[in-house]
């Protein structure tokens, strides 16, 4: 379609800048906030204010404000997708943007069932905010999965939906799960219920911070190296750290983008799993049928 | 200042979580819920053009077996038609033939008969050429002349008997 309007073209070309510009704002705060360093930093994010807050201060931390970057380049890219689609597709993202839809409505309907077809957008928005924040170490900026606080909040979010879907069988149901085969299990089934969450969280975190650290680990070894092999060129050359180039976007083929895409969808998997068979059906048609007579009865 | 590298801190937590509820909320607003939409509109209206066309089908075929049906009452007259043409033709040749046949019998017939007429015309007159050639050569022979009148009967059983010698 080369007839666009020119309204239609300033608006897209919005919408890139909204998709790019928050990127390219987290690096500028970045490089005008980190001090220079010449030693191995392995820590964690950078605080950027704290506000007094009753039980524990909040900080607002450089992951903080990464996940919100990043929230603003997916909303960008959601409204790229979607603009201008129309009955018949007009522009290959509307095609992308349906292609993209139907293969989470599959995977969701393959994993969870038809029941659930209204976490299609839940399932996609834990994917595609877990996938993007973790594939932001790829322009230099932290990933906002490499803080646990980050993930544990998904997971609590996932925790929620798994007990509430759990409750839908019935209170005592629920209650008696906890002390199957034998109540004898019942401390052991409390720890597994909780553990869930824990192990989602830590799983994730610990995949995209491991990254980070052995990313910045082998970047400094590369800059030593690079010391005692070429340190004998003379002034500015020799402290280059030439093998800086080259090896770390081969490893971070995997660090990055292999690691970070896998834990964002074994983690949108986990979720799918948890609820679906967390879900008592039986209890639920059960207690769905009784509700039913006893409306039926009055 | 930078956080330890594990710190667990619950209003970032928190805000995490209504992130992705936020994240949530957009692409199902933004994204899913159109193109669902829009995906949705599009099976409706495929479906309806299928049942259209099916109907269109049914009606064609339905045409299609009346017009059949019409060619070949059609095809059955006109053969009845041709029929009826090749058989009065015959008839009428038939008909031709069998009066041109007895015309020319007709003909034949008469044509024999004025035959058998000429010849016994023929007949009759060289009988009387005969018996004046008989009777001149006679009265030459005889030196005197023979009245045909007195002699006629004896001329007569002469040429007669020629005529059966012959």
């Amino acid at each position: 379609m080369n007839n666009k309007s020119l309204r239609f073209k300033v608006v897209d070309w919005l919408l890139i800048a909204l998709m790019v510009l928050p990127l390219v704002a987290g690096i500028a705060l970045k490089v005008l906030t980190t001090p220079a360093s010449n030693g191995i930093e392995i820590t964690g994010a950078r605080i950027y204010a704290t506000i007094p807050m009753p039980l524990q201060d909040l900080v607002i931390t450089e992951s903080q404000i990464n996940s919100w970057l990043i929230m603003l380049s997916i909303l960008g890219l959601a409204l790229y997708m979607t603009h201008g689609i129309a009955l018949k597709p007009q522009t290959k993202r509307q095609v992308l943007a349906e292609w993209a839809v139907e293969q989470v409505e599959n995977l969701v309907s393959d994993n969870m069932g038809q029941r659930f077809i209204q976490f299609v957008p839940f399932i996609a928005a834990i994917m595609v905010i877990s996938a993007f924040s973790s594939l932001m170490s790829l322009v230099g900026l932290r990933p906002p999965t490499s803080d646990v606080n980050v993930v544990a909040g998904w997971a609590i979010v996932v925790f929620v939906l798994i007990t509430y879907y759990k409750l839908k069988g019935g209170l005592f149901p629920y209650v008696k799960g906890f002390f199957e085969p034998f109540p004898v299990f019942a401390p052991f089934n409390i720890i597994g219920e909780f553990s869930t969450p824990i192990s989602m969280s830590f799983r994730h975190y610990g995949n995209v911070l491991s990254g980070v650290v052995i990313s910045t680990l082998i970047a400094h070894a590369l800059q030593g190296l690079s010391k005692i092999v070429l340190g004998w060129l003379p002034g500015v050359l020799g402290n280059f750290p030439f093998l800086q180039i080259g090896l770390p976007a081969i490893l971070s083929l995997y660090f990055d983008i292999f690691s970070g895409l896998m834990q964002a969808f074994i983690f949108a998997m986990l979720t799918m799993l948890y609820i679906a068979t967390g879900f008592p059906e039986e209890d639920y048609e059960r207690r769905l049928a009784k509700k039913r007579a006893r409306r039926a009865a009055a | 200042m930078t956080l330890d590298i594990i710190s667990v801190n619950i209003w970032q937590i928190l805000i995490s979580l209504v992130n992705l509820l936020i994240m949530y909320l957009i692409l199902k607003k933004i994204l899913f819920g159109p193109v669902q939409k829009l995906i949705a509109t599009r099976k409706q209206q495929v479906e309806d053009i299928y049942t259209e066309a099916q109907a269109k089908r049914d009606s064609a075929e339905e045409m299609r077996s009346q017009y059949e049906e019409k060619l070949a009452i059609a095809r059955d007259e006109a053969d009845g038609i041709v029929r009826t043409a090749q058989q009065t033709a015959q008839r009428r040749s038939d008909a031709i033939v069998a009066e041109a046949t007895s015309q020319a019998s007709h003909i034949k017939q008469r044509a024999e008969a004025e035959i058998e007429q000429e010849k016994k015309q023929m007949l009759s007159d060289v009988r009387g050429e005969i018996s004046d050639i008989a009777v001149e050569i006679a009265s030459r022979i005889v030196g005197r002349e023979i009245r045909k009148e007195d002699h006629d009967s004896f001329v007569d059983d002469f040429i007669r008997n020629v005529g059966e010698q012959q």
